[in-house]
Order: C-alpha cells, then sequence, then structure tokens
C-alpha cells in the first residue's frame, strides 16, 4: 500500500507503481460506476450517519396505525421495509377489526404511491406553497369573518382532533356550519334512534351475539358500514363441529344479491319498495308475541311474505336478547320499525348498542339538504370541502349547486370532480404519512402515525386549520398535546400520559372499559310504514361494490380490477337484470339498455349483467363508477396488434350513476323512482373472470351421474348434526400408489384449511395476496381474454331458481399436491416439490411451455402473456423485496408465501427456538376478516390446521385423481332444517 | 426381377434407364417453369407473411395468440402434432416399404422422405416458438452446464418429444442423405462447373463400383431398420404429452396406437396431395403412375378406417370408464361449444376416405386431389380437438374459457406451409425428386440396349 499522499497527490516524479495504478483506476471505476447506478441528488441529500433505531436494511418494521380507507377505522400494521411501506395486514389486537382487512383495505398501500396525487396546493389553479395557499385562504377567510359566512363540508369525521380544531376554526366565524355526510349514507338509522331513543346515533352491533340474524337489506358482510368487524362477529357464531354442531341462523331479504344475501341461510327477494311493509309485518308478529300494546297493525295478514315473516319473528322471539334486526334502508319509517323490533326483541345492550355507539358513519342527511339549499340560494360565502366529492357523489340536488358558493376550498387527494371546481385545492396527506386519531366507537380511540415522510406534500385537515390559526407547532404535537389535554382524562387512574401515549401508539388503539346504560326506548315513534310501488313495475337500486365502495377508491387498479365478488366482472360497472327480466326483454350479457328514471331528464346507457337470485322488478347498478380521470389507466395492459385498451382517453371506467338519487324525506336514498329501460343494440364485452356460474355442467352435455361437480360441498345444519360422518358425499380416493413416496416430508408439512360456511366470499385474501406477491394489474382487455393474474381467486358457484337462489364462494389457488401432475410434466425441472410439502415455481428457469397449466385439475397457475409492468411507476415502490417480479413468458403461481415460510424459520433458527403452530401467517390468511382460512403444518398434529384437516365436514378437492392436494376445504353449512341427501354411493375418479 | 403378366407395370412409357435419368435431371438442369415460380413465390410469400408473425409474436410475448388460463395450447401444439404425423408416411414408405419390399415405394420414396424431412423442421418449430421465452429453448437438452449442472426433467413426456423429434430428424436426413447418394454422383456427373464441384462434394467420391453399391445397399437396409421403430416411436411419444397429463380427454391409454395411424393417415394424404401435383407439373406421369396413387388410396381408406375405430375405443373407453369428467368431455366435444370442430373432424377423417371405396373416384385425380386435402384438414382438426376441447372445460366450471385464436395466430398457422412449402419447392428444383437408380431397377424388362448410364450397374 502506497502512502496515502502519494495515492492522492501522484505529483510529479511520484513513483506509481502498478499496483497504485490498479488502485486508482479501481477507485475511479467504482466511483464512476457508483454516481451511474444511482439517481443523482435533486436537493441535499443526507446518510444514515446515525441509522434510525430499529431500522436495519432488509428487514421489515411494523407500525401500528389505523386504515382510512372508509371511515370504519380497523386496526392495521403497516410493514416497512427499508423507510417504506409496502404491505397492510389487520392488526390483530384490534377490539373492532381483529386482524382483518377488507380489500379497500389491503388496496391502500397502493393509493400511497398514486403518483396522480396532488403534489402542491393549487390557487386558481395555479402551484403554489403552503405558506402562499395558506395567507391567500387567511384573506379570503377574513373577509367571511367580517361579513359572510362558512361552511364545512365533510365525510364523516371521528378523529377527536380534528374535531376539536374544527370547532375552534367554526368559533371564529359569526355563522359557520360543519356538515357531514356520507357518500353510502346510514343517516336514516341515526335519525331513527334520535327519534326512538333520544339522540341521534348509529348503534355499535355486536353480530357475535346474535344467535338469529335478520337482516332487510343491509350488506354487512361486504359494504355496510364496518364490514371486517361485522363479518369477523358473524363467523364466530357459524362454526360447526361434530362436538358442537351449532350456528346462528341469519335470514335475509334483499332485492340483488349480494355477499351477505349468498352467506346466509335463508334469502328471500324483496323488493326495497317492499322493505317498510316487510318490517311493519315483522314487527306485527312480534308484537303478538310480546303481548303487548299493538302500535303496528294490519299489514301482516295480506302481505305476500306473511308465513315467512311468522316464521322469522317466531325465530327471532325464540332466541329474544340474541337476536338482531338490521336493514340498510335510509328511509327513516323503516328504520324506527327496525329499531322496534330490536326493542321487542330485547336486543338493545346485547346485540346492539347505542349506550356507547359507533362514530363510523356520522352524515345527516337532512344537513345535507339543507346545505343543499343554501348553497342553491347563493347564501354561501365560502366552503370549504375535505375529504369528500359531493359533484360526484351526490344526487343532483346538491351536486349541482356546489359551485354557487362565492369560494370553494376543497382538500383533496387529486384533482376530483369537486376539486376541479375549486379555486383553493390543497392536498391531503395520506393516512400512511400522517398523524392521526379517531374513534370509531365511543370509548374507543385509534391512532394513526405516518410510516413514510410526505411524498406529496399533503396536510391532514388538521394541519391545515392549525396553521391557518398561525399555530406552528408540528403535526405529532397538535395530536399529542389533544390527547394529552382530552383523551387522557377519560382514562382516569392509569399510566401517566407518556406510558399511556406510548402504548396507545404500539397497540394502535385503547378502549375505555366497563358498561354504559342504554336509552330509554321512545315507543311513541313508532306506527307502521309502508312506501310506494313504482308506477312502471321497475324500480332502482343503486349498491356500493365491495372494495370500490362510494368510488373513493375508483383511482386503485388493485381495486379496478377485483371481480365483484357476485358477478365477477371487473373494471366496469353494469345493470344487474334478473334472469326473468333480462329474457323478457331479450337482452343477454353486455348488451346495452338505456335506464330513464322517470320524471328525470337524463337517462344512462349501461351494459347488462344477467344476475340470477336479484328481484325480477329491480335493475341494480353499482356506485362508486365513472371517476373523473379513470382515463389513467390507458396505460394499464399491454400494448399489441389487437390489443384493446383498458380505457379510451377521455372516458371513465363505468359509469356514474350517483346523480340518480334522490332526497326523500330528507336522507338520499338510491332505491326509488320508478325506472323503465329499452335494448339499445349494442353490445360490449365485460371483462368476467368466471363464464360458468354453477356446479351444474350444461344439462344436454351432462353424463348420468354427473349432472353436478362436487368441488364445492354443502350440507345442512341438520343433516351434519344427524350424522356428521356421512354429511358430505366423499369421492373415492386411490389408497395404493404405483410408485414409492419420493417426497418424505419429515420436518415440515405445509397445509391449509379453508372453512367455506366462514368464507364471505369479500375478497380481502385476493388483494392481499395480490400485495404481498406483487401480482400484476393487467387491464380489462386481459381479463376478458381470460388471462388475470391473481393467484388467489374465489370461485363463485349459484345454485337454486327463483327465491330459493344463493351462492356459495370457494377460495382456490394452488393446491401444493403431494402428487402434483404439474411437477412431472415440466421438462426443464421449473417447478419442483420441496422437501415440505411446497410445489415450488422457480421463476428463473421457466422457459414458459403452458405444460403445467394444462395439466393442473384446479387451474391454478397463471401465466405471463405479456410483461405486465405498473402503469404508475411510482407504484414499484410497493413491491414487496422478498418476491421476485416476474417477467413475460414465465408461468406462476400461489407458492404459500414461501417468503414468509422462510422468513418464520430464519427467525425461529436465529432465536434458536422450535417453530410454533401460528407463526407463519400467510397473507390471504392474514387478511381474512373470518379467519376462514388457516395455514400451518400438518405434520404437527396438534396444529390447528391438522385438527381442522381431521373434522368430519373437511375435504380435499378433486382428491379422486390422487393428486393429493394440501389443502383441506370444510363443507359449507347451511343451518336450515331440510335433511339433505348424501349419495353414500362412492364415486371412483 | 420377377415380372408379373397380371400386374401393371410399376414404370409406363416404355422407360429406358437413359430415359429415367434424363426426365428425372430434367427439372434440375434447365430453367425452372413458369408454374414453379408462380408456386414458390406463393410458398416464399406466405413464408415470409408467417414469419412476421412468428417474429411478432416472439418480440411481444405468448399474449398475442388467443390463449388463455384455462386453454394453455392451441394452434401451436396443433401445428406441431400436425407436422409431426405428416412427417410419418415418408419414413413408412421409404423405411417398411423397404423392409416389406414394396417396389412400388420406389417412385415416391425420394419425395416422401424429402417430405419428412420438411415436415419435422415445421413441427421442430413450434416448441420451440411456443415457448414463453424461445431464447432459453437449449436449457431442455440435457448438457454438461455451469448451473449445477441443472438436469432436465426425465418424466416430463415434452422431453421425451425433444428425444423423439430430434432422433427422427437425424435419422430421416441421413437416411434420405444416404440414399441420395447415388443420384447426387449422376448430377455430378451431367453437370458442369460450380454445380458439378457442389454435387462432387455431397456425392462423397461415389464410383459406381460392384464395392460401393454393395456398401450402399447395405446401408440402407441397416438405416431403414433403425428407422422403422420410429415410425412407430415418434408419435406413440408425441401422444404421451397428452396420455401423461391428468386431463381428461388427454388422459388416455389408446393414444399411442391411435397418434401412429392418425399419423400415417394424415402422412399418406399428404404424399397423395404433394404426388398429384409433382407428377403432373414436373410430368413425371409415368413414373409415379396411377397405380401408385391406387396404392397409396387404399392406405388412406384402411388406415382412416383404423382412425375411426380410434375414435369410438376412445368415446367406448369414456363411457365405459364412469368418470363424470370424462364422460362430460366427450359430450362436451361432440355438443359443446365447440362441437362443430369435432364434426369437421369427423367429417373429414371418418366419412371423406370412406368415399374412396366407389371406383369412380378412385379413378378421378381430382377427386383424389380435393379428398387428401380434406383428410388433411381433418387431421390438423383432430389434434385441435384433443388439445382445445379437452381444456377448455375441465374438473372446476368456475375456470371454463373459450379459445378464439387472434390474426396472429392464423399467422404462425401459415407459417408452417409457406417453410414447407417453400423447402419443397426448392427440393423440386435442386435435388432429384426420384430416386433414379432406385427406379431403374423397377423398370419393366425389355430388350436392352447399350447403357452408359450409371445406375444400371445394379
Amino acid at each position: 500500500m502506497p502512502s496515502t499522499d502519494a495515492l492522492l497527490l501522484p505529483g510529479e516524479g511520484a513513483d506509481v507503481s502498478r499496483r497504485a495504478f490498479l488502485q486508482y483506476a479501481g477507485f475511479g471505476l467504482a466511483t464512476a460506476a457508483l454516481t451511474g447506478c444511482s439517481r443523482g441528488p435533486v436537493q441535499s441529500v443526507l446518510t444514515h450517519t446515525v441509522a434510525p433505531v430499529g431500522v436495519v436494511p432488509g428487514r421489515a418494521y411494523w407500525i401500528a396505525t389505523t386504515c382510512h380507507g372508509c371511515p370504519a377505522a380497523c386496526g392495521v400494521l403497516a410493514k416497512c421495509r427499508d423507510g417504506r411501506p409496502v404491505k397492510l395486514e389487520g392488526n390483530e389486537l384490534h377490539t373492532l377489526s381483529r386482524g382483518g382487512l377488507c380489500a379497500t383495505g389491503q388496496a391502500e398501500i397502493l393509493s400511497l404511491y398514486d403518483s396522480k396525487r396532488l403534489g402542491s396546493p393549487q390557487v386558481e389553479g395555479a402551484s403554489v406553497k403552503w405558506t402562499e395557499s395558506d395567507s391567500k385562504l387567511r384573506a379570503t377567510l377574513d373577509k367571511a369573518r367580517a361579513a359572510g359566512n362558512v361552511r364545512l363540508l365533510t365525510g364523516t369525521i371521528h378523529s377527536p382532533s380534528t374535531r376539536a380544531w374544527i370547532a375552534k376554526f367554526g368559533a371564529q366565524f359569526g355563522d359557520f356550519k360543519h356538515v357531514e355526510y356520507d357518500a353510502l349514507s346510514v343517516s336514516a338509522i341515526q335519525d331513527a334512534h334520535a327519534a326512538t331513543h333520544g339522540s341521534r346515533a348509529l348503534p355499535a352491533y355486536r353480530f357475535s351475539e346474535a344467535k338469529c340474524i335478520a337482516s332487510f337489506d343491509a350488506d354487512f358482510l361486504g359494504t355496510w358500514i364496518s364490514p371486517v368487524s361485522f363479518a369477523a362477529d358473524w363467523a364466530a357464531g357459524r362454526r360447526p363441529d361434530e362436538q358442537n354442531p351449532h350456528m346462528s341462523r341469519h335470514l335475509h331479504f334483499e332485492a340483488r344479491m349480494s355477499v351477505t344475501g349468498s352467506a346466509a341461510d335463508e334469502r328471500t327477494r324483496l323488493a326495497p319498495w317492499e322493505l317498510a311493509g316487510a318490517l311493519s309485518g315483522l314487527c306485527e308478529a312480534l308484537e303478538h308475541h310480546a303481548s303487548g300494546p299493538e302500535r303496528v297493525s294490519g299489514s301482516l295478514a295480506q302481505h305476500r311474505l306473511q308465513h315467512q315473516l311468522e316464521v322469522l319473528a317466531l325465530e327471532l322471539w325464540n332466541s329474544r336478547g340474541h337476536s338482531l334486526v338490521v336493514s340498510g334502508s335510509n328511509d327513516v319509517a323503516v328504520q324506527v320499525l327496525v329499531n322496534y323490533a330490536n326493542e321487542l326483541l330485547g336486543n338493545y345492550g346485547t346485540t346492539l348498542s347505542i349506550a356507547r355507539p359507533s362514530l363510523q358513519r356520522r352524515g345527516s342527511d337532512a344537513e345535507l339538504e339543507a346545505l343543499g339549499r343554501e348553497l342553491a340560494s347563493g347564501a354561501v360565502d365560502v366552503l370549504i370541502i375535505s375529504g369528500a366529492n359531493p359533484a360526484y357523489d351526490l344526487p343532483t340536488e346538491v351536486a349541482s349547486v356546489v359551485t354557487s358558493a362565492k369560494t370553494i376550498v376543497v382538500h383533496s387527494d387529486g384533482l376530483d370532480e369537486t376539486a376541479a371546481l375549486a379555486q383553493y385545492r390543497l392536498p391531503t396527506a395520506h393516512a400512511l404519512e400522517s398523524w392521526n386519531d379517531g374513534e370509531p366507537e365511543v370509548g374507543r380511540f385509534s391512532l394513526t402515525q405516518p410510516t413514510v415522510p410526505s411524498l406529496h406534500n399533503g396536510r391532514t385537515l388538521r394541519e391545515i386549520l392549525a396553521r391557518l390559526a398561525g399555530d406552528e407547532r408540528s403535526e405529532h404535537a397538535l395530536l399529542e398535546d389533544h390527547w394529552r389535554e382530552n383523551v387522557h382524562g377519560q382514562f382516569p387512574g392509569g399510566d401517566d400520559f407518556d406510558a399511556f401515549f406510548k402504548r396507545a401508539l404500539h397497540d394502535g388503539y385503547v378502549e375505555l372499559e366497563g358498561a354504559a346504560t342504554e336509552p330509554v326506548f321512545n315507543a311513541d315513534a313508532v306506527g307502521a310504514a309502508s312506501s310506494d310501488t313504482p308506477t312502471s313495475g321497475l324500480g332502482l337500486v343503486l349498491y356500493p361494490k365491495v372494495g370500490m365502495l362510494a368510488g373513493e377508491h375508483a383511482h386503485n387498479p388493485w381495486l379496478q380490477e377485483l371481480p365483484d365478488p357476485v358477478t365477477k366482472v371487473t373494471w366496469d360497472n353494469y345493470a344487474c337484470l334478473s334472469e326473468a327480466r333480462a329474457s323478457e326483454l331479450g337482452v343477454k350479457l353486455g348488451d346495452v339498455i338505456r335506464i330513464t328514471v322517470e320524471g328525470g331528464q337524463e337517462s344512462l346507457e349501461l351494459p347488462v349483467v344477467v344476475q340470477r337470485g336479484q328481484h325480477d322488478d329491480v335493475v341494480a347498478v353499482a356506485l362508486g363508477y365513472g371517476r373523473l380521470g379513470t382515463d389513467r389507466f390507458a396505460g394499464v395492459g399491454p400494448d399489441w396488434l389487437e390489443g384493446e385498451p383498458t380505457i379510451r382517453t377521455g372516458e371513465t371506467i363505468g359509469v356514474n350513476v350517483a346523480q340518480l338519487q334522490r332526497f326523500i324525506n330528507g336522507q338520499v336514498r338510491g332505491d326509488v323512482g320508478s325506472l323503465s329501460i329499452e335494448h339499445v343494440g349494442r353490445n360490449v364485452t365485460l371483462a368476467a373472470t368466471q363464464d360458468h356460474h354453477t356446479l351444474e355442467v350444461p344439462a344436454h352435455l351432462a353424463p348420468k351421474g354427473g349432472e353436478v361437480r362436487d368441488a364445492l360441498m354443502t350440507t345442512s345444519l341438520a343433516t351434519y348434526a344427524h350424522d356428521p360422518e356421512h354429511a358430505i358425499h366423499r369421492p373415492h380416493v386411490p389408497d395404493a400408489d404405483l410408485w414409492p413416496d419420493d417426497h418424505g416430508k419429515t420436518h415440515h408439512h405445509w397445509g391449509m384449511a379453508v372453512d367455506l360456511s366462514a368464507c364471505i366470499g369479500c375478497s380481502a385474501c385476493t388483494v392481499g395476496c395480490q400485495a404481498e406477491n406483487n401480482v400484476p394489474v393487467v387491464g380489462r382487455d386481459e381479463v376478458s381474454r381470460h388471462r388475470e393474474m391473481h393467484w388467489m381467486r374465489i370461485d363463485r358457484y349459484l345454485s337454486g331458481t327463483g327465491d330459493k337462489v344463493t351462492a356459495a364462494y370457494q377460495p382456490m389457488f394452488c393446491q401444493q399436491c403431494d402428487n402434483a401432475p404439474c411437477e412431472a410434466v415440466c421438462p426443464v425441472l421449473a417447478t419442483v416439490h420441496s422437501s415440505e410439502g411446497l410445489n415450488q415455481q422457480v421463476y428463473n428457469r421457466c422457459v414458459g411451455t403452458r405444460y403445467c397449466a394444462n395439466t393442473c385439475p384446479y387451474k391454478a397457475r397463471r401465466f405471463n402473456w405479456f410483461d405486465y409492468p405498473r402503469e404508475d411507476r411510482l407504484q414499484n415502490q410497493q413491491l414487496n423485496p422478498d418476491v421476485t417480479v416476474r417477467t413475460r413468458g414465465v408461468m406462476e403461481k400461489c407458492t404459500f408465501c414461501a417468503q414468509r415460510i422462510q422468513e418464520a424459520k430464519s427467525e425461529a433458527a436465529r432465536l434458536g427456538v422450535p417453530m410454533a403452530d401460528g407463526d407463519i401467517k400467510v397473507a390471504c390468511q392474514q387478511s381474512c376478516p373470518t379467519q376462514a382460512i388457516v395455514f400451518g403444518d400438518m405434520n404437527d398434529p396438534e396444529s390447528a390446521v391438522s385438527k381442522l384437516s381431521a373434522k368430519q365436514r373437511a375435504y380435499g378437492v378433486l382428491t379422486e385423481l390422487n393428486v393429493q392436494p394440501s389443502v383441506s376445504y370444510l363443507a359449507r353449512v347451511r343451518n336450515v332444517e331440510e335433511l339433505e341427501h348424501s349419495d353414500s354411493e362412492e364415486d371412483h375418479g | 426381377m420377377v415380372e408379373s403378366i397380371v400386374e401393371e407395370p410399376l414404370i409406363t412409357g416404355d422407360k429406358t434407364p437413359a430415359d429415367v435419368t434424363r426426365d428425372v435431371c430434367r427439372p434440375l438442369e434447365g430453367k425452372p417453369t413458369r408454374l414453379w415460380y408462380v408456386g414458390f413465390l406463393l410458398a416464399l410469400s406466405t413464408l415470409a407473411l408467417g414469419g412476421a408473425a412468428v417474429a411478432y409474436q416472439i418480440k411481444t410475448g405468448i399474449g398475442t395468440w388467443g390463449l388463455n388460463r384455462t386453454v394453455g395450447w392451441g394452434f401451436d401444439i396443433t401445428n406441431f402434432v400436425f407436422w409431426v404425423g405428416i412427417g410419418h408416411a415418408g419414413t413408412l414408405i421409404s423405411a417398411v416399404l423397404l423392409l416389406f419390399r414394396q417396389k412400388w415405394r420406389t417412385s415416391i420414396n425420394r419425395s416422401a422422405e424429402a417430405m419428412t424431412i420438411f415436415a419435422v423442421c415445421c413441427a421442430g418449430i413450434y416448441p420451440l416458438i411456443h415457448m414463453g421465452r424461445p431464447w432459453l429453448c437449449y436449457w431442455v437438452f440435457p448438457y454438461p452446464n455451469t448451473r449445477g449442472p441443472l438436469w432436465v426433467n426425465f418424466r416430463s413426456a415434452l422431453l421425451w418429444d425433444v428425444f423423439a423429434i430430434g432422433t427422427y430428424f437425424t435419422i430421416s436426413l441421413v437416411f434420405w442423405y444416404i440414399g441420395m447418394v447415388p443420384d447426387l454422383a449422376t448430377i455430378r456427373d451431367r453437370a458442369t462447373g460450380l454445380k458439378k464441384k457442389i454435387f462432387n462434394f455431397f456425392s462423397l467420391g461415389w464410383r459406381g463400383t460392384a464395392r460401393t453399391w454393395s456398401r450402399y445397399e447395405t446401408a440402407c437396409v441397416l438405416l431403414a431398420a433403425l428407422a422403422t421403430p420410429l415410425v412407430v416411436s415418434v408419435h406413440s411419444v408425441v401422444s404421451m404429452d397428452f396420455a401423461t397429463a391428468v386431463i381428461p380427454g388427454w388422459h388416455t391409454t389408446v393414444f399411442p396406437p391411435y397418434f401412429v395411424i392418425g399419423a400415417v393417415f394424415s402422412g399418406f394424404a399428404m404424399v397423395l396431395t404433394l404426388m398429384i401435383v409433382a407428377r403432373k407439373v414436373m410430368r413425371f406421369e409415368n413414373y409415379i403412375t396411377m397405380k401408385h396413387i391406387h396404392a397409396m388410396c387404399k392406405v388412406l381408406v384402411f388406415t382412416g378406417s383404423i382412425v375411426a375405430l380410434a375414435y369410438l375405443t376412445e368415446a367406448f373407453t369414456a363411457w365405459y370408464s364412469g368418470s363424470k369428467y370424462e364422460q362430460f368431455v366427450f359430450l362436451n366435444r361432440m355438443f359443446g361449444p365447440m362441437a362443430w370442430s369435432y364434426w369437421i373432424m369427423v367429417s373429414c377423417n371418418v366419412i371423406a376416405p370412406q368415399l374412396l371405396w366407389i371406383r369412380k373416384i378412385r379413378h378421378s385425380l381430382p377427386a383424389i386431389f380435393v379428398l387428401s386435402i380434406v383428410v388433411n384438414i381433418g387431421m390438423w382438426f383432430e389434434r385441435f380437438v384433443i388439445i382445445v376441447t379437452s381444456l377448455h372445460r375441465d374438473f372446476l366450471p368456475s375456470s371454463w374459457s373459450d379459445y378464439v385464436p387472434t390474426l396472429i395466430e392464423f399467422g404462425s398457422l401459415i407459417f408452417g406451409f409457406g417453410l414447407f412449402f417453400t423447402l419443397f419447392l426448392l427440393f423440386c428444383r435442386f435435388l432429384p425428386m426420384i430416386a433414379m437408380s432406385e427406379i431403374k431397377t423397377v423398370l419393366p424388362k425389355r430388350e436392352r440396349k447399350q447403357s452408359v448410364d450409371h445406375g444400371e450397374a445394379a
């Protein structure tokens, strides 16, 4: 080694040895290479001279926070790598969501990296710095303070600190009002409680306490209020086994086919305008049982569902105190009857409570309507809109008058329909990059922590209000100070504040303990209700699609490509018609119809989806489509000769139907109006992932005895209780093998069990898997060519006819067969069996013959037909560094999250402890709100998966092929009285 | 040579060995006819068009074909099996018929062998381009490598294909070439300049001595014996691509004989198509006589009937198996959404060849020509039916799908035909289409003229 001087300053006459020369050259080359590889610093770059505590490059760390995908506020843990979040998982400690996370929540991580989010505040269309927008806005507000008024329109805000800042902000104006609304309104429930209990509140529902559930068009497992916690509660009562063959009973009345309806034991078609009558009838029947005063009378005797309602009343009455009646109707009269029924049944305090009500929806449609009138009269000076998109998701009465305010300030994610109208556009900080808190139920507090520095320079509403007030404290300080002053005091006798706050941050939530008393029921509010049948005989049902909800997530490609659980259609909304109505009109899948609402000027053109099980007299259309700017997806999917773009520039994905909503008696209703429909004569291709909807093969192709496939087995509770061993039909499985078992799984044998009784088809697992395993989005055209890439799909099978139609869901993915047909056929050994029973796919060895996919009996393999890069390059930040990103020409499939298995094994080895059951949670299992999926080691007889697989309702799909799948399915049990005939004859495969 | 007084002579037109040499060498020595040019241009354009489609597909991805998550093979493997099948008649004619001393084969064996080689070339293209990453195609060969070494999967029927096709191509090429050496020498002797040099090189210094002829004939018989098992083995192996998979409609033990006989059937149909044109265009009516045509027609009727039996056996087995999946596949083939392809197959392969029982049809060249093409359409559809109708509706109804080929896929289909006909037309132009040396051995006995011709020594 030459001296440092010589190395740095090879001056004149310095003897540069060959070795030194090579050192210089090497240094120069390495420097050149390094500068060439890294992105040039945009601003000043600071290295971690002192690394953040606990952050190890390449090692994941978790931050407890709260999901802001909807106001349900489920607890999540954000998995971060190298300073950025890559995956959201449910927080198992959280007492509401208990570890589950819905499809929307799973997809939130991608929205964080949306490059189309607003990057800086805009004033009159020009991008400015926050300081500038603050001072201009302050001037505007000063003017309003002197003479004028300010209105704040937001979605539900249950953040106590934000509400405190709103109160503070409002107090400086003479005329200020804060109006909250929910695009998926449950305002009527709160107003009904105002009438019956004297407090406008949304009850906290406890489905786990309910032995009998009657739902009147409330899709509580799919989209209603807080589906994750409701599904977890619901599923708790629906796991019968041999020792305890009991489960809750769930009866469902609805107009369209929803996930909740398909999960129910009995499902009855009921049009929205029949809800009032049916609930009146139910209450009347309950009154008979209760033998109290008759407040609702006369409607039951001539009701078309008289018998069913009487049976329902009896069942509910038999479970009184542990039953629950819910309705998704936004009609106060209907909700009053629901309250009355629950009161008659004595359910307040057990299955639902307004002593500690839910704050997950606080919107008031009456106040919204009043604001609409005020706007229309031109009396609003400054309208501040935060976290809401009224120009898009509200009825025309309000949507069209937003612009009547003299100044509009919009605080939003991106340039949405409302922001487009605004003078001030203020970017929102994503929940994963900001501090926040929440109170989804009175007494339950959750905290939101930033997982990454702000990517787009956004601010929370609280920060905006604080800055306007001249408060320059940091976000963290704002939150912490609020908690010190206001929240900590509600938890007396506990830790000091610092410990309390630290614990809250660590867990993600804190909650008050102890009971509160239920308010007294005011029976005088009760009266029979009725509503008008549409004059044309055809009514409208507007519903939120799972994942997409009211449209706030329309810019998320994962959710756009997520098949609707019931229709299996992606990338579009459409008009669902019943089979009878479709054949009467002479339309089939994809035919475009024109829908005109009587008395309305506009008409909409939508393609048809024929949906079995839907009420004949309704047209059901999903909300949340037709969002401005969804033509951004024009670049999604491959560009090739015959390829169709996902969307053409200037068009939108689907059609917005929110304008068809109406204010009726102060509530926003999507189920009103009389419709006429006509066939336009065009046909469009809808991208659906499933074409054949039943387990029955087409009748004219059915061999004798082979009319029905038994991939998804169902039995009734009565059959199961009577003879659990023979409750399901088991195919003959060959018991002798020609070949010796050359896959000795001596250490671990990974397996999975899926409880089809608990699976509700919500598709959270599909998106969870997509996030974990870098599954690409392929675009509408590719999906319509049946080239979707989801490793985890939900097979949906409809059964029954007419009123008895139901749907069952089966998560389907690689079954990790022990005798895998795919392994034998690959010429290059790109798919091989591991010593732990995994069927491994070696991407970099795959040459892409597709032989394995052909021979897979489950069709669980997915091929990269093209390169499917992310259209939004920023979203590459979300890619899981533990999982290879596949290129074109390569086969891929579910690996049982091999990377998680490996990580858990390494961790166990590092700690020197044996692995315990539950150490590994695969992505789909983790996300499942109902814990329908269990993963574990089948070599361990005490593991949960072994115990489940040993249950008598466990079976394997296609075991008669002797492929020996490692996945057991637990037959779906419906709580019905009928004994289902089980074919005892063995079927030889 | 024993000459029958009742049978018609194999070669008509009272040809002398010198006539044979002159007739066979004529297309090689003169300028090609206008018809040849038209045909060659057509074939070349097809090849170029198909080549463009294939190049586009390799550049862009397999997605340019109409395949999907359920139907992973479509035109690609259909074309592959079709072309492998076409090749079979060549080997059968040159090797098996040689061993069985069927003299009538001499007129057509050279072209049939050429057809085999070109068909195998075409067949070899498809497994290559159907790969998702064709640039890594060499990974299917078991060779020592630096990746572990990472070996191939000897349990995979696709790998057996690699060996079967490789062996087949090698043996066929060697057999064809060795058989051609005396004729190449004849051309060498007649040529001048560069052409003479080239043919001199390829005729391996052939001198036509008795010892050379003796060695030559031994080699031919040995190679024929080597090639004979290939007639059975190659398509048996190809059939195992399907038979060893669990998919109903594929998982069938009858497949090896079923595929072999289908291959012979389609191969003879292709030989007929080519010979009917060639004898006309090349003016070889005296060499490829109606007798040859009739012999091939008989083979067609025979193999066609066995194919029909195979279809029946397959359907019977499905019914008898009691497996609902098997039974469904056959009902779905016959009456499902792709039933049209099944009925095309049955009409072309079962019904059409039976028309050859009718003497009038058997004696009408246009009718035979049309039938030979019909049979090949049918045989293409047979492979399509096996592949696509089995895959598109298998076990789980949730994954049932359809299959609509794209334009690019049709491009890949015509690519094979373009390549085949281009090669075949080049062969007609540059190599002796008829085995002169062998023909001379079956010329009708006649008063011998003084001959200076080479091949006559045999």
